[in-house]
Protein backbone atom coordinates (compact mmCIF):
# COMPACT_ATOMS: atom_id res chain seq x y z
CA UNK A 1 0.00 0.00 0.00
CA UNK A 2 1.68 3.71 -1.19
CA UNK A 3 2.39 5.97 1.73
CA UNK A 4 -0.85 8.27 0.90
CA UNK A 5 -3.26 5.47 0.28
CA UNK A 6 -2.34 4.45 3.80
CA UNK A 7 -2.68 8.08 5.20
CA UNK A 8 -6.32 8.12 3.50
CA UNK A 9 -6.99 4.29 4.72
CA UNK A 10 -6.14 5.43 8.43
CA UNK A 11 -8.32 8.68 8.36
CA UNK A 12 -11.41 6.82 7.11
CA UNK A 13 -10.28 3.96 9.35
CA UNK A 14 -10.32 6.17 12.68
CA UNK A 15 -13.32 7.65 12.20
CA UNK A 16 -14.75 4.48 12.27
CA UNK A 17 -13.16 2.56 14.13
CA UNK A 18 -16.09 1.99 16.87
CA UNK A 19 -17.82 -0.55 14.49
CA UNK A 20 -14.83 -2.90 14.82
CA UNK A 21 -14.90 -2.28 18.37
CA UNK A 22 -18.82 -3.28 18.99
CA UNK A 23 -18.39 -6.06 15.83
CA UNK A 24 -15.53 -7.94 18.46
CA UNK A 25 -17.83 -6.93 21.34
CA UNK A 26 -20.56 -8.79 19.85
CA UNK A 27 -19.24 -11.51 18.92
CA UNK A 28 -16.82 -12.32 22.12
CA UNK A 29 -18.46 -10.46 24.59
CA UNK A 30 -16.32 -11.84 27.52
CA UNK A 31 -12.90 -13.01 26.08
CA UNK A 32 -10.63 -10.25 26.26
CA UNK A 33 -7.60 -12.29 24.57
CA UNK A 34 -10.31 -13.47 21.58
CA UNK A 35 -11.88 -10.08 21.19
CA UNK A 36 -7.93 -8.82 20.78
CA UNK A 37 -7.10 -11.82 17.90
CA UNK A 38 -10.29 -10.77 16.40
CA UNK A 39 -9.41 -7.02 16.43
CA UNK A 40 -6.07 -7.28 14.77
CA UNK A 41 -7.72 -9.96 12.47
CA UNK A 42 -10.33 -7.61 11.27
CA UNK A 43 -7.68 -4.68 11.10
CA UNK A 44 -5.64 -7.00 9.02
CA UNK A 45 -8.21 -7.77 6.29
CA UNK A 46 -9.33 -4.28 6.34
CA UNK A 47 -6.01 -3.35 4.79
CA UNK A 48 -5.79 -6.00 2.66
CA UNK A 49 -9.34 -5.41 1.09
CA UNK A 50 -8.89 -1.31 1.30
CA UNK A 51 -7.78 -1.34 -2.55
CA UNK A 52 -10.98 -3.25 -3.44
CA UNK A 53 -13.27 0.08 -1.97
CA UNK A 54 -14.05 2.26 -5.16
CA UNK A 55 -16.92 4.23 -3.20
CA UNK A 56 -20.04 2.76 -4.34
CA UNK A 57 -20.94 2.21 -1.07
CA UNK A 58 -20.24 4.20 2.56
CA UNK A 59 -16.99 3.69 3.97
CA UNK A 60 -18.85 2.34 7.18
CA UNK A 61 -21.36 -0.51 5.08
CA UNK A 62 -18.48 -1.93 3.71
CA UNK A 63 -16.48 -2.03 6.76
CA UNK A 64 -19.46 -3.92 8.46
CA UNK A 65 -19.25 -6.36 5.37
CA UNK A 66 -15.74 -7.05 5.80
CA UNK A 67 -15.74 -6.90 9.74
CA UNK A 68 -18.69 -9.13 9.92
CA UNK A 69 -17.27 -11.43 7.20
CA UNK A 70 -13.69 -12.14 9.27
CA UNK A 71 -15.81 -12.25 12.40
CA UNK A 72 -17.95 -15.07 11.77
CA UNK A 73 -15.47 -16.97 10.07
CA UNK A 74 -12.77 -16.22 12.90
CA UNK A 75 -15.03 -18.22 15.04
CA UNK A 76 -14.55 -21.42 13.25
CA UNK A 77 -11.00 -20.98 13.73
CA UNK A 78 -11.10 -20.17 17.57
CA UNK A 79 -10.43 -23.22 19.81
CA UNK A 80 -11.97 -21.99 22.61
CA UNK A 81 -14.80 -22.66 24.50
CA UNK A 82 -18.13 -20.97 22.97
CA UNK A 83 -19.68 -18.24 24.15
CA UNK A 84 -22.64 -19.32 24.90
CA UNK A 85 -21.14 -21.58 27.99
CA UNK A 86 -19.57 -18.56 29.16
CA UNK A 87 -22.79 -16.53 29.37
CA UNK A 88 -24.84 -19.25 31.28
CA UNK A 89 -22.26 -19.31 33.87
CA UNK A 90 -22.47 -15.48 33.78
CA UNK A 91 -25.81 -15.27 33.68
CA UNK A 92 -26.33 -18.12 37.20
CA UNK A 93 -23.57 -15.85 38.76
CA UNK A 94 -25.76 -12.76 38.34
CA UNK A 95 -28.06 -11.03 41.01
CA UNK A 96 -31.22 -10.04 39.87
CA UNK A 97 -32.61 -7.55 41.74
CA UNK A 98 -34.83 -5.74 39.81
CA UNK A 99 -34.92 -2.09 42.34
CA UNK A 100 -31.23 -1.47 41.95
CA UNK A 101 -30.59 -2.31 38.60
CA UNK A 102 -29.06 0.60 37.16
CA UNK A 103 -28.74 1.93 33.20
CA UNK A 104 -25.25 0.20 33.38
CA UNK A 105 -27.14 -3.16 34.18
CA UNK A 106 -29.40 -2.73 31.30
CA UNK A 107 -26.53 -2.32 28.73
CA UNK A 108 -24.82 -5.51 30.05
CA UNK A 109 -27.99 -7.45 30.04
CA UNK A 110 -28.72 -6.27 26.63
CA UNK A 111 -24.97 -7.71 25.44
CA UNK A 112 -26.10 -11.08 27.27
CA UNK A 113 -29.37 -11.29 25.32
CA UNK A 114 -27.46 -10.67 22.27
CA UNK A 115 -24.69 -13.52 22.88
CA UNK A 116 -27.08 -15.84 23.00
CA UNK A 117 -28.02 -15.31 19.84
CA UNK A 118 -26.84 -17.35 16.56
CA UNK A 119 -23.72 -16.15 14.95
CA UNK A 120 -26.31 -14.72 12.07
CA UNK A 121 -28.57 -12.85 14.14
CA UNK A 122 -25.92 -11.12 16.08
CA UNK A 123 -25.15 -9.86 13.20
CA UNK A 124 -28.32 -8.79 12.07
CA UNK A 125 -29.45 -6.75 15.19
CA UNK A 126 -26.10 -5.10 15.10
CA UNK A 127 -26.57 -4.09 12.30
CA UNK A 128 -30.10 -2.84 13.51
CA UNK A 129 -28.79 -1.44 16.49
CA UNK A 130 -26.19 0.84 14.45
CA UNK A 131 -29.10 2.46 12.74
CA UNK A 132 -28.33 0.15 8.99
CA UNK A 133 -31.30 0.45 7.32
CA UNK A 134 -32.67 -2.79 5.69
CA UNK A 135 -31.42 -2.02 2.27
CA UNK A 136 -27.69 -2.14 3.85
CA UNK A 137 -28.63 -4.85 6.18
CA UNK A 138 -29.76 -7.29 3.39
CA UNK A 139 -26.56 -5.99 1.30
CA UNK A 140 -23.80 -6.70 4.39
CA UNK A 141 -25.46 -10.02 5.08
CA UNK A 142 -26.93 -11.23 1.42
CA UNK A 143 -30.53 -11.82 3.27
CA UNK A 144 -33.12 -10.09 0.97
CA UNK A 145 -34.87 -6.76 2.62
CA UNK A 146 -38.08 -9.02 3.30
CA UNK A 147 -35.56 -12.04 5.26
CA UNK A 148 -34.27 -9.15 6.93
CA UNK A 149 -37.15 -7.53 8.23
CA UNK A 150 -38.95 -11.13 9.29
CA UNK A 151 -36.59 -11.69 11.28
CA UNK A 152 -35.48 -8.80 13.23
CA UNK A 153 -39.29 -9.36 14.59
CA UNK A 154 -38.44 -12.93 15.77
CA UNK A 155 -34.77 -11.64 17.00
CA UNK A 156 -36.54 -8.67 18.86
CA UNK A 157 -39.07 -11.02 20.58
CA UNK A 158 -35.88 -13.56 21.57
CA UNK A 159 -34.68 -9.96 23.51
CA UNK A 160 -37.55 -9.14 24.85
CA UNK A 161 -38.20 -12.41 26.28
CA UNK A 162 -34.40 -12.30 28.01
CA UNK A 163 -34.94 -9.18 29.08
CA UNK A 164 -38.24 -9.78 30.69
CA UNK A 165 -37.05 -13.06 32.05
CA UNK A 166 -33.76 -11.75 33.67
CA UNK A 167 -34.56 -7.66 34.86
CA UNK B 1 -42.41 -0.15 18.49
CA UNK B 2 -41.83 1.43 21.82
CA UNK B 3 -39.17 -1.97 22.47
CA UNK B 4 -37.53 -1.52 19.76
CA UNK B 5 -36.56 2.21 20.67
CA UNK B 6 -35.69 1.27 23.79
CA UNK B 7 -33.23 -1.43 23.23
CA UNK B 8 -31.87 1.44 20.91
CA UNK B 9 -31.37 3.86 23.33
CA UNK B 10 -29.94 1.18 25.92
CA UNK B 11 -27.59 0.14 22.75
CA UNK B 12 -26.54 4.17 22.03
CA UNK B 13 -26.26 4.44 26.02
CA UNK B 14 -23.37 1.16 26.10
CA UNK B 15 -21.91 2.79 22.93
CA UNK B 16 -21.49 6.62 24.59
CA UNK B 17 -19.50 4.47 27.56
CA UNK B 18 -16.93 2.57 24.90
CA UNK B 19 -16.77 5.78 22.50
CA UNK B 20 -13.46 6.55 23.91
CA UNK B 21 -11.31 4.13 21.54
CA UNK B 22 -8.06 5.57 20.69
CA UNK B 23 -7.75 5.98 16.93
CA UNK B 24 -4.94 3.91 15.29
CA UNK B 25 -1.55 5.20 14.48
CA UNK B 26 0.83 4.29 11.53
CA UNK B 27 2.96 2.49 13.69
CA UNK B 28 0.02 0.21 15.21
CA UNK B 29 -1.44 -0.53 12.03
CA UNK B 30 1.98 -2.03 10.64
CA UNK B 31 2.74 -3.89 13.61
CA UNK B 32 -0.39 -5.51 13.56
CA UNK B 33 -0.11 -6.25 9.93
CA UNK B 34 3.12 -7.83 10.41
CA UNK B 35 2.03 -9.96 13.52
CA UNK B 36 -0.94 -11.18 11.66
CA UNK B 37 1.21 -12.17 8.21
CA UNK B 38 3.59 -14.15 10.87
CA UNK B 39 0.18 -15.83 12.09
CA UNK B 40 -0.92 -16.80 8.92
CA UNK B 41 2.24 -17.65 8.04
CA UNK B 42 2.30 -19.86 10.85
CA UNK B 43 -1.50 -21.19 10.89
CA UNK B 44 -0.47 -22.14 6.63
CA UNK B 45 2.88 -24.36 8.10
CA UNK B 46 1.42 -26.24 10.64
CA UNK B 47 -1.44 -27.12 8.25
CA UNK B 48 1.33 -28.31 6.47
CA UNK B 49 3.50 -29.91 7.79
CA UNK B 50 0.41 -31.43 10.00
CA UNK B 51 -1.09 -32.85 6.61
CA UNK B 52 2.63 -33.55 4.81
CA UNK B 53 4.60 -35.54 7.75
CA UNK B 54 3.92 -38.84 6.77
CA UNK B 55 5.00 -37.94 3.53
CA UNK B 56 8.03 -36.65 5.27
CA UNK B 57 9.14 -39.78 6.97
CA UNK B 58 8.43 -41.71 3.94
CA UNK B 59 10.55 -39.34 1.97
CA UNK B 60 13.31 -39.37 4.54
CA UNK B 61 13.08 -43.21 4.69
CA UNK B 62 13.50 -43.94 1.37
CA UNK B 63 16.45 -41.55 0.02
CA UNK B 64 18.12 -43.09 3.38
CA UNK B 65 17.78 -46.48 2.66
CA UNK B 66 18.34 -45.92 -0.85
CA UNK B 67 22.00 -44.36 -0.12
CA UNK B 68 22.32 -46.63 2.59
CA UNK B 69 21.96 -49.59 0.76
CA UNK B 70 23.28 -47.95 -3.10
CA UNK B 71 24.17 -51.10 -5.43
CA UNK B 72 21.28 -53.57 -4.17
CA UNK B 73 19.02 -53.02 -7.00
CA UNK B 74 16.01 -54.58 -5.76
CA UNK B 75 15.97 -52.14 -2.50
CA UNK B 76 16.95 -49.18 -4.79
CA UNK B 77 13.92 -50.20 -7.68
CA UNK B 78 11.60 -50.11 -3.99
CA UNK B 79 12.76 -47.05 -3.53
CA UNK B 80 12.86 -45.39 -6.52
CA UNK B 81 9.22 -46.61 -7.10
CA UNK B 82 8.00 -45.54 -3.70
CA UNK B 83 9.75 -41.24 -4.40
CA UNK B 84 7.84 -42.06 -8.09
CA UNK B 85 4.48 -42.80 -6.79
CA UNK B 86 4.47 -40.12 -3.95
CA UNK B 87 5.85 -37.38 -6.17
CA UNK B 88 2.79 -36.63 -8.06
CA UNK B 89 0.69 -36.77 -4.65
CA UNK B 90 2.93 -34.03 -3.19
CA UNK B 91 2.83 -31.63 -5.63
CA UNK B 92 -1.36 -32.02 -6.17
CA UNK B 93 -1.15 -31.37 -2.33
CA UNK B 94 1.05 -28.50 -2.76
CA UNK B 95 -0.95 -26.71 -5.20
CA UNK B 96 -4.57 -27.72 -3.42
CA UNK B 97 -2.88 -26.28 -0.07
CA UNK B 98 -2.09 -22.51 -2.59
CA UNK B 99 -5.48 -22.80 -3.50
CA UNK B 100 -7.04 -22.94 -0.42
CA UNK B 101 -4.55 -20.31 1.60
CA UNK B 102 -4.47 -18.04 -1.78
CA UNK B 103 -6.81 -14.88 -2.03
CA UNK B 104 -10.16 -16.34 -2.45
CA UNK B 105 -11.49 -13.66 -5.08
CA UNK B 106 -10.15 -12.58 -8.52
CA UNK B 107 -7.92 -9.52 -7.83
CA UNK B 108 -10.05 -6.12 -7.51
CA UNK B 109 -12.93 -8.12 -6.80
CA UNK B 110 -15.67 -7.02 -4.71
CA UNK B 111 -16.05 -7.85 -0.82
CA UNK B 112 -18.27 -10.47 -0.83
CA UNK B 113 -21.61 -10.33 1.59
CA UNK B 114 -22.04 -12.54 4.46
CA UNK B 115 -23.29 -15.33 2.49
CA UNK B 116 -21.23 -15.82 -0.26
CA UNK B 117 -18.64 -15.49 2.06
CA UNK B 118 -19.49 -17.86 4.02
CA UNK B 119 -20.32 -20.17 1.17
CA UNK B 120 -17.14 -19.63 -0.84
CA UNK B 121 -14.92 -20.79 2.42
CA UNK B 122 -17.22 -23.66 2.97
CA UNK B 123 -16.91 -25.16 -1.07
CA UNK B 124 -12.71 -24.68 -0.66
CA UNK B 125 -13.11 -26.27 2.82
CA UNK B 126 -15.06 -28.87 1.43
CA UNK B 127 -13.34 -29.06 -1.88
CA UNK B 128 -9.17 -29.63 -0.05
CA UNK B 129 -11.40 -32.05 2.37
CA UNK B 130 -12.95 -34.26 -0.28
CA UNK B 131 -8.99 -34.41 -1.60
CA UNK B 132 -7.12 -34.74 0.94
CA UNK B 133 -9.40 -37.74 2.09
CA UNK B 134 -8.73 -38.87 -1.31
CA UNK B 135 -5.36 -38.51 -1.39
CA UNK B 136 -5.26 -40.70 1.96
CA UNK B 137 -7.53 -43.09 1.12
CA UNK B 138 -4.87 -43.85 -1.54
CA UNK B 139 -1.15 -42.57 0.22
CA UNK B 140 -1.87 -44.30 3.92
CA UNK B 141 -1.74 -47.60 2.11
CA UNK B 142 0.58 -46.98 -0.42
CA UNK B 143 3.40 -45.25 2.01
CA UNK B 144 2.56 -47.74 5.10
CA UNK B 145 3.28 -50.76 1.93
CA UNK B 146 6.55 -49.54 1.15
CA UNK B 147 7.93 -49.07 4.78
CA UNK B 148 6.85 -52.66 5.52
CA UNK B 149 8.30 -54.15 2.63
CA UNK B 150 11.58 -52.12 2.70
CA UNK B 151 11.75 -53.03 6.66
CA UNK B 152 11.22 -56.22 6.26
CA UNK B 153 13.11 -56.99 2.82
CA UNK B 154 16.36 -55.04 4.47
CA UNK B 155 16.07 -55.99 8.39
CA UNK B 156 14.23 -59.52 8.51
CA UNK B 157 15.58 -62.63 7.15
CA UNK B 158 13.79 -64.12 4.70
CA UNK B 159 11.97 -61.05 3.89
CA UNK B 160 7.94 -60.63 3.42
CA UNK B 161 7.51 -64.02 1.83
CA UNK B 162 9.13 -65.93 5.17
CA UNK B 163 7.28 -63.28 7.44
CA UNK B 164 3.80 -63.02 5.33
CA UNK B 165 1.62 -62.76 9.07
CA UNK B 166 4.01 -60.97 10.67
CA UNK B 167 4.49 -58.12 7.20
CA UNK B 168 0.84 -57.53 7.72
CA UNK B 169 0.80 -57.37 11.15
CA UNK B 170 3.02 -54.72 10.79
CA UNK B 171 1.72 -53.04 8.02
CA UNK B 172 -1.74 -53.17 9.99
CA UNK B 173 0.12 -51.88 12.90
CA UNK B 174 1.36 -48.83 10.38
CA UNK B 175 -2.31 -48.04 9.06
CA UNK B 176 -3.80 -47.97 12.33
CA UNK B 177 -1.47 -45.78 13.47
CA UNK B 178 -1.61 -43.47 10.41
CA UNK B 179 -5.87 -43.61 10.47
CA UNK B 180 -6.10 -42.26 14.31
CA UNK B 181 -3.75 -39.60 13.44
CA UNK B 182 -5.52 -38.36 10.62
CA UNK B 183 -9.19 -38.62 11.89
CA UNK B 184 -8.08 -36.63 14.76
CA UNK B 185 -6.53 -34.02 12.23
CA UNK B 186 -9.28 -33.91 10.57
CA UNK B 187 -11.40 -33.17 13.01
CA UNK B 188 -9.91 -30.33 14.24
CA UNK B 189 -9.11 -29.07 11.01
CA UNK B 190 -12.19 -29.95 8.67
CA UNK B 191 -14.80 -31.44 10.00
CA UNK B 192 -15.38 -28.85 13.16
CA UNK B 193 -14.60 -26.15 10.67
CA UNK B 194 -17.21 -27.22 8.36
CA UNK B 195 -19.81 -28.40 10.83
CA UNK B 196 -19.79 -24.36 12.20
CA UNK B 197 -20.17 -22.83 8.56
CA UNK B 198 -22.37 -25.56 7.41
CA UNK B 199 -24.77 -23.95 10.49
CA UNK B 200 -24.21 -20.75 9.35
CA UNK B 201 -25.49 -21.29 6.02
CA UNK B 202 -28.34 -23.22 7.52
CA UNK B 203 -28.86 -20.58 9.45
CA UNK B 204 -29.15 -17.79 6.53
CA UNK B 205 -30.80 -20.59 3.96
CA UNK B 206 -33.48 -20.73 6.24
CA UNK B 207 -34.48 -16.96 6.33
Amino acid sequence: MHAETETSFLVDLNQNIGIVHRVCHTYFPYDTAEREDLFQDIMYQLWKSYLQFKGESKFSTWMYKVALNTAITHIRRSTRAPQNAELTESVGGTAHTDEHMGRLEEVRLLHEAIAALSHIDKAIILLHLEEQNYDEIASITGLTKTNVSVRLVRIKRALKGYLQKYR
Amino acid sequence: MAFSNEIVSVWKEGKASDEGCAPLGGKDLHAIISSRVRKQFKTVSQFVWAAIVYQIILYSFLTHTLFRHWGDMWTMLLCLGGVALYVPLTIAFIRRVRKLFGPPGAPGSMVPDLFHKVESEHTRLADFFRFKKRMDWIGVPVSCGIIALVTFTLFVKGGVPANPLAALAFFAIWVAMSLVAIHAENRKRFISPLRHLQQVLDDLKNS
